[in-house]
């Protein structure tokens, strides 16, 4: 069949089975816009207010989906605004496929408008990126992305279409998704490493050790990262942790990997780690962590962490081992399959006596009760009352949320959706959308601070168009909180341009949207606010007032040994 | 960058896809870790779509072994082999202008390329070109030989390397296996 | 047409990967690419090979000239110039070959740098399309390994 190259991206999106874009329109995407017409129905494209909202609204749909989120933009400053998205969705390894067009082949190199070296600006933010230059090789190149950003280790590619290509006929054939591989590029890949596809990847005789190891375990201790939320193994990783009856500490990115309700979960571990996680973590003598790079915020000072036990890790990007800390023992594969294996040869273990010394320290923070305003964990609390308890949160990044991952129990991957690795502001609201798409039958929330609601609150456009009712709930504190708490920590209290003493009004820019706002400073207050947003039906902003001097506790200092906890 | 206390000369052989932005990528790499590349040889090899990199780098061990695990995980990059100084072979091309006026000037040259072997592959009245092949200590001895008269130019390709024995970059392994399931599991 | 570059850089991290990628912008191959220092350590040379049009070639002359870290760019055409490449290569032997591979190493004048029982380590060096017919030479014996250096050139 003959199509043009527009035409041609848009059968190979079906083909992938992408019935969502989100993206912006410019001159040089114009052909794949026009195409999009024809399509309309079978692929529904959201338009959102700026390139970086869609880039965060793909990434949350494929967060909270597992399924590949996709991005259309336009050359120069389109390519460029997708950039802090790309990054965001590269540094948690979410699975999207970013598609720019350039400019045209006699354009390019030339400066011309809107040019820009996009693959080059691409290149350290991507799992692998692509320019086409030939119509021909277009449908086999988009498989090849599409067939990467899902692969082993997920993350963003990005492709770059000249704009000619998008205008240019070719002869299309359609081909199913499992015959890729035996089609275009992928066979490539395939040819390659055929003798390491057919043998079983994971070593039996790694397995084996790493059971004899556990068996020979008094006090082991287990980390749930991020890996585990993306190999989708919350099943078999609870599972292994009743087996081997350890406590576990979840990482920021492994919220949802195991039943946040189970009673060993030790809550959050690193710098605002709990007591008991942090303590564990110390003192265990075998630490297996899964699907986690030991990242500065979580192995604060490699050279102490976890000193007294062998460390074993799990993943599936074998550059991660012996990256970050020095393992004494890996296994590389997929978090379900490994997992799945250690379940089938663990036998019951019991450690009673070690679980009683960890959970003789907190696992929670408490805070003081019965307060004017409100307090962090109050606010949490209540969401968590009145939401269903299957309701995503998506997050920004600051203060609340590392409140929001310290009192909600996340218990399926996907149901928190937060910037962890690379800590991008104005994440939470572009991702909510893309999760409330993803998900229209369940609720989604948004826990934003002031400051970075601020960043990205255009998208409140978005939010009113499509009709999404996204709870957004504010904590505002009127100051960047955990500048703040630094300032206050760290600097002397020398509080230099942390201050948010000014505009906008949420109630009122809620309003000017199109949507409720609500301000709350009291329990009832925010109950009542909340029964109302569920009963409309709509998106809303709820404005919750907290303390400029609340802090996140507790604390441990950057590099720091990990039970240094600070003083606060 | 921390400060690399036992940094030494280190060769990287690697096989990568011949395409567009490959070359770029690999030498991001080095340079967004602070790495300065000593010197860099690609080249086609036998299989017309792969290339073949030899980098010398100076780094610590540890280091290194970081630097190849990020190289592995390249979508682009096929093999990486770590090449140690007493398995395997060095060699460089050096290409190098001298002056040398008059019959007197051009005999000395041309009796110390004699020492080093090298070719003389061009002659004009005031230069003579030669063509020297070695590893890195013979072909410096050269050229700081050379330098008591006047050098006008110097190219020289970059240590290439090869293993000792009958092993290849490509044979297989369990680490290679590691690396390429976390990039391929499609 | 063929674009061979020579390039004087500063010996320093970034600068290979900010020209390598003046022509991944462009979508450009680099065919082959050497790096070796010169008898300044502070100073680099590169020789870049290319194939494109000569619009393009000029283009990327012109971004070179650009880079601050780019002392000098000399463009060298082939007639005009002596290029040469190296290659190490490991080539598999039998009682039944070995003579005759012996006898085309010396018959191009290759070194054999080692010869072990079942290959032999050889050592060339010549013009590119020497080297080419060499490879196609010692192909039929089974090339094991193969590593070439690039191509480096200079003005005669």
């Amino acid at each position: 069949m003959k199509l043009v190259g527009s035409e041609v991206l848009m059968e190979c999106l079906l083909e992938q089975g992408v019935d969502v874009v989100f993206g912006y329109p410019g001159g040089t995407v114009l052909n794949v816009y026009d195409s999009l017409v024809k399509y309309k129905g079978r692929i529904n494209h959201y338009l959102t207010a700026h390139e970086q909202g869609a880039s965060h609204a793909a990434d949350g749909y494929a967060r909270s989906t597992g399924k590949v989120g996709v991005v259309f933009a336009t050359s120069g400053p389109g390519a460029t605004n997708l950039t802090t998205g790309v990054a965001t969705a590269y540094m948690d390894s979410s699975p999207v496929v970013f598609i720019s067009c350039n400019v045209a082949e006699n354009l390019i190199g030339k400066d011309s408008f809107q040019e820009v070296d996009s693959t080059g600006v691409m290149l350290p933010i991507t799992k692998c990126n692509f320019q086409i230059t030939d119509v021909d090789k277009l449908a086999s190149t988009v498989r090849k992305a599409f067939a990467i950003a899902r692969s082993g280790r997920p993350g963003p590619v990005f492709i770059d279409i000249l704009k000619n290509v998008t205008a240019e006929e070719t002869e299309y054939e359609f081909v199913p998704r499992a015959e890729h591989k035996e089609k275009g590029l992928l066979e490539a890949i395939y040819e390659r490493n055929m003798p390491d596809m057919q043998k079983p990847a994971i070593d039996e005789e790694d397995i084996d050790k790493l059971v004899s190891m556990i068996e020979e375990s008094k006090k082991p201790m287990l980390i749930c990262g991020g890996g585990v939320v993306r190999g989708r193994a919350h099943e078999e990783f609870n599972y292994f942790a009743n087996l081997i009856d350890s406590p576990t500490a979840v990482t920021v990115m492994g919220g949802g990997g195991i039943n946040g309700r189970n009673p060993l979960v030790t809550g959050m571990i690193g710098m605002h780690g709990s007591q008991a996680s942090n303590i564990a973590c110390n003192e265990c003598d075998i630490l297996i962590a899964v699907g986690c790079r030991f990242s500065d915020r979580v192995a604060l000072d490699p050279e102490t962490f976890a000193s007294q036990a062998k460390i074993v890790h799990i993943d599936i990007d074998r550059s991660e081992i012996n990256k970050n800390v020095r393992t004494d023992h890996h296994i590389v594969g997929d978090a379900k399959e490994v997992l799945r294996m250690l379940n089938e040869r663990l036998s019951q273990q019991d450690h009673s006596e070690w679980k009683k010394f960890v959970f003789s320290y907190p696992t929670e923070t408490k805070y003081d009760e019965g307060g004017e305003t409100l307090n962090p964990k109050q606010v949490c609390d209540t969401i968590a009352k009145l939401m269903p308890m299957d309701t995503i949160v998506s997050t920004d990044v600051g203060q609340h949320q590392m409140w929001a991952i310290q009192h909600f129990h996340f218990d399926y991957p996907g149901q928190l959706i937060t910037s962890g690795g690379f800590g991008t502001m104005g994440f939470g609201l572009g991702a909510a959308i893309g999760a409330k798409v993803g998900n229209p039958d369940k609720s989604v929330i948004l826990v934003a601070g002031d400051g970075s609601f601020r960043m990205n609150c255009n998208e409140l456009t978005t939010v009113q168009y499509y009709g999404l009712p996204i709870i957004i709930f504010v904590f505002n504190n009127q100051t960047l909180g955990m500048v703040r708490q630094w300032q206050n920590l760290i600097y002397h209290k020398n509080f230099s341009q942390s201050d948010m003493d000014r505009g906008p009004d949420f109630v009122k820019l809620a309003d000017a949207y199109g949507l409720k706002g609500y301000r709350v400073n009291n329990q009832k207050d925010l109950e009542i606010a909340i029964e109302e947003a569920k009963a409309s039906g709509e998106g809303c902003v709820i404005d919750c007032v907290l303390d400029i001097d609340e802090m996140v506790r507790p604390m441990v200092g950057g590099g720091s040994h990990i039970t240094d906890f600070m003083k606060i | 960058m921390e400060k690399m206390t036992d940094a030494k000369r280190q060769t990287l052989a690697l096989l990568v896809d011949n395409e567009p932005g490959v070359l770029s990528q690999i030498a991001r790499l080095f340079s967004r870790k602070g790495y300065n590349i000593e010197a860099f040889a690609a080249g086609a090899t036998e299989n017309p779509g792969i290339t073949r990199i030899t980098i010398d780098v100076l780094a610590d061990d540890p280091h290194t072994e970081l630097l190849c695990n990020q190289l592995r995980k390249l979508y682009p990059v096929h093999s990486v082999k770590w090449l140690s100084v007493e398995n395997s072979i060095y060699r460089e091309l050096m290409l190098i202008k001298v002056k040398a006026e008059g019959s007197e000037q051009r005999n000395d040259v041309i009796q110390l390329a004699n020492i080093f072997r090298a070719q003389i592959i061009d002659v004009s009245p005031s230069t003579l070109t030669l063509v020297a092949t070695g590893d890195e200590d013979k072909l410096a001895g050269m050229a700081n030989i050379l330098s008591e008269f006047k050098i006008l130019e110097i190219a020289r390709t970059g240590v290439v390397a090869i293993e000792r024995g009958i092993a290849t970059i490509n044979d297989e392994s369990k680490e290679r296996g590691e690396f390429n399931y976390g990039k391929n599991v499609l | 047409m063929k674009g061979i570059f020579s390039v004087l850089v500063e010996n320093r991290d970034g600068v290979l990967s900010a020209v390598s990628g003046l022509f991944a912008r462009r979508g450009f191959n680099i065919d082959t690419l050497a790096v070796g220092e010169t008898d300044d350590h502070e100073i680099s040379s590169m020789t870049i090979t290319s194939t494109g049009d000569q619009r393009t070639i000029d283009q990327i002359e012109k971004q070179l000239n650009k880079n601050v870290d780019v002392i000098k760019v000399r463009r060298l055409t082939e007639a005009r110039s002596v290029c040469l490449e190296m290659i190490l290569t490991k080539v598999s032997y039998s009682a039944t070959t070995r003579s005759s591979l012996i006898e085309t190493c010396q018959m191009c004048g290759a070194k054999i740098i080692k010869a072990a029982p079942k290959y032999m380590l050889l050592e060339f060096h010549a013009d590119p399309e020497a080297v080419e017919d060499f490879i196609q030479l010692v192909r039929p014996y089974g090339i094991i390994e193969i590593q070439r250096t690039g191509t480096i050139a200079m003005e005669k």
